[in-house]
């Protein structure tokens, strides 16, 4: 198993964000989390990656005790890479050198080999000519194309994406979700939170559905739209149906 | 009207009032970066330490600090300081402790989405100031470290009470003689208003092509 959560708790102050969260990821499964709003699927994620610190239980990450008081967290956001909502590019960089600084710094590579790998996932993602540009520059479709370049650099064997096309116009969201689509020919492990249907229906091989704090349906995305089981998630289905 | 002499006399102060100034914008920087990285550090007593540092020279009068630096540092430690020493020493320590704060509005103000992106990429705690943080936050804050240097430049008059002859100072020597008040002060105030028109302009065309060249604000 590559990933596993062992009854993960996380408390925001009083607030109870996660309530017992088990899970196990096979290598290479591509997995989309549905919830409503404030049901802890970004709290889940950023778990994964510890920008949050759950304050109960255990996660395992390729056999690594992550939680562990003696882990380096550093060793494991070298292959756990995270597309965010907002880009957050680096605006005082351009475009080549957010994506070089991490290979260079983190990984040692040369700036050669880190610039060619650079123009290499440019263009994998569509921009091959941007390199030079300051985000500021892009469109937000080409900005988080760039952010997901950014994070391909470090060859990440995990990604987790919080939401990678809500804040962009419709025509923007195909662009990047067909990137995203490319990515499970690299055999990444991929973790979701995405209200875009297209990507829990044609790239996600399970789905998650969590509401207050815990994952109520683990199920097939087939299988969740079709039949969903909770009757939480028949009225999330109804709501975004209309 | 007043002579050339005079004219003179007094305006030869001025490069007092320039060194204070350029030196402590230059020593300032360098020490309150310094100690806005202790104020920022994760070792409580450091930080407590900076905080303790800002508060004191945030909170004494710069004269005070003056006139109590160069008459109080004979007798508590037996340093015979000239007055253009005791005024180095305490515009530039004063200088360090807004120039902290300037620098820690500038990193607490960038989006948290930086200090995250860069997390998630595996960078150290060091390589994120390095490359993301601090980078920004001097980009940001630079307006209102020109404005410090203004600042400074003005209460360089300060310097006279100890007896550095600065502008201030010469005018008093001249105005003693001649009694020409109104052109004597008239003069310091004009030449006070023209530096400090003239730095604003060229701080206002600094941020334009800073700008120009890329904008932080956005994204
Ligand atoms: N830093 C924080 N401090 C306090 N409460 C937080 C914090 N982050 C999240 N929460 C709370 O924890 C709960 C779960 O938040 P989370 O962001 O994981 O929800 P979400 O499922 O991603 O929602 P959305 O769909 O709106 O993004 C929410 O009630 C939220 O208000
Ligand atoms: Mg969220």
């Amino acid at each position: 198993m590559m990933i596993k959560l062992q009854d993960v708790h996380l408390h925001f102050g009083a607030h109870h964000a996660l309530r017992g969260i088990n899970l196990d990821v096979k290598q290479g499964e591509v997995i989309s989390i549905l919830g409503p709003s404030g049901s802890g699927k970004s709290t889940l994620l950023r778990c994964l990656n510890l920008l949050e610190r759950p304050t109960k239980g255990k996660i395992y990450i390729d056999g690594d005790n992550i939680l562990g008081s003696h882990f380096d967290v550093t060793r494991l956001r070298r292959h756990v890479g995270m597309i965010f909502q907002g880009f957050n590019l680096f605006p005082h960089l351009t475009v080549l050198n957010n994506i070089t600084l991490a290979p260079q710094n983190v990984r040692g590579l040369q700036v050669e080999d880190a610039e060619e790998r650079a123009h290499a996932l440019l263009k994998k993602v569509g921009l091959y000519n941007q390199a030079h540009k300051h985000p500021n520059q892009l469109s937000g479709g080409q900005k988080q194309r760039v952010a997901i370049a950014r994070a391909l650099a470090m060859e990440p064997n995990i990604l987790l994406l919080d939401e990678p096309t809500s804040a962009l116009d419709p025509e923007m969201v195909k662009e990047v979700m067909c990137v995203i689509q490319t990515l499970q020919e690299d055999n990444i492990t991929m973790l979701a939170v995405s209200h875009e249907m297209s990507f829990a229906k044609n790239i996600a091989q399970r789905l998650l559905f969590m509401d207050e704090g815990q994952i109520i349906e683990d199920t097939t995305p087939n299988a969740f739209f079709n039949n969903p089981q909770t009757t939480r998630a028949k009225a999330f289905l109804d709501q975004i149906n209309y | 009207m007043l002579t050339k002499n005079e004219i003179f006399h007094i305006l030869s102060g001025l490069s007092n009032n320039v060194l204070v100034t350029v030196v402590a914008v230059c020593l300032g920087t360098l020490l309150g970066a310094t100690i806005c990285m202790l104020r920022l550090s994760r070792i409580a007593p450091l930080a407590a330490l900076a905080r303790v540092y800002v508060s004191i020279f945030r909170g004494i009068p710069l004269l005070i600090q003056l006139v109590f630096v160069y008459n109080g540092a004979k007798p508590a430690l037996g340093l015979d300081l000239s007055p253009l020493e005791a005024s180095l020493l305490v515009f530039s320590m004063n200088s360090a402790a807004y120039v902290s704060e300037i620098f820690r509005a500038g990193i607490t103000s960038i989006d948290k989405g930086q200090w995250e992106a860069a997390d998630s990429l595996a960078l150290t705690r060091f390589q994120k100031m390095r490359y993301i943080i601090v980078p920004q936050a001097i980009q940001k804050v630079s307006p209102a470290l020109v404005n410090e240097l203004i600042n400074l430049f003005k209460e360089s008059a300060l310097v006279s009470v100890i007896t550095l002859n600065d502008i201030m100072r010469q005018a008093q020597n001249t105005v003693s003689q001649n009694y020409k008040y109104f052109e004597v002060y008239g003069l310091v105030a004009l030449t006070f208003y023209i530096c400090v028109l003239t730095l604003t302009q060229i701080a206002r065309l600094l941020e334009q092509a800073l700008n120009k060249s890329h904008g932080v604000n956005d994204d």
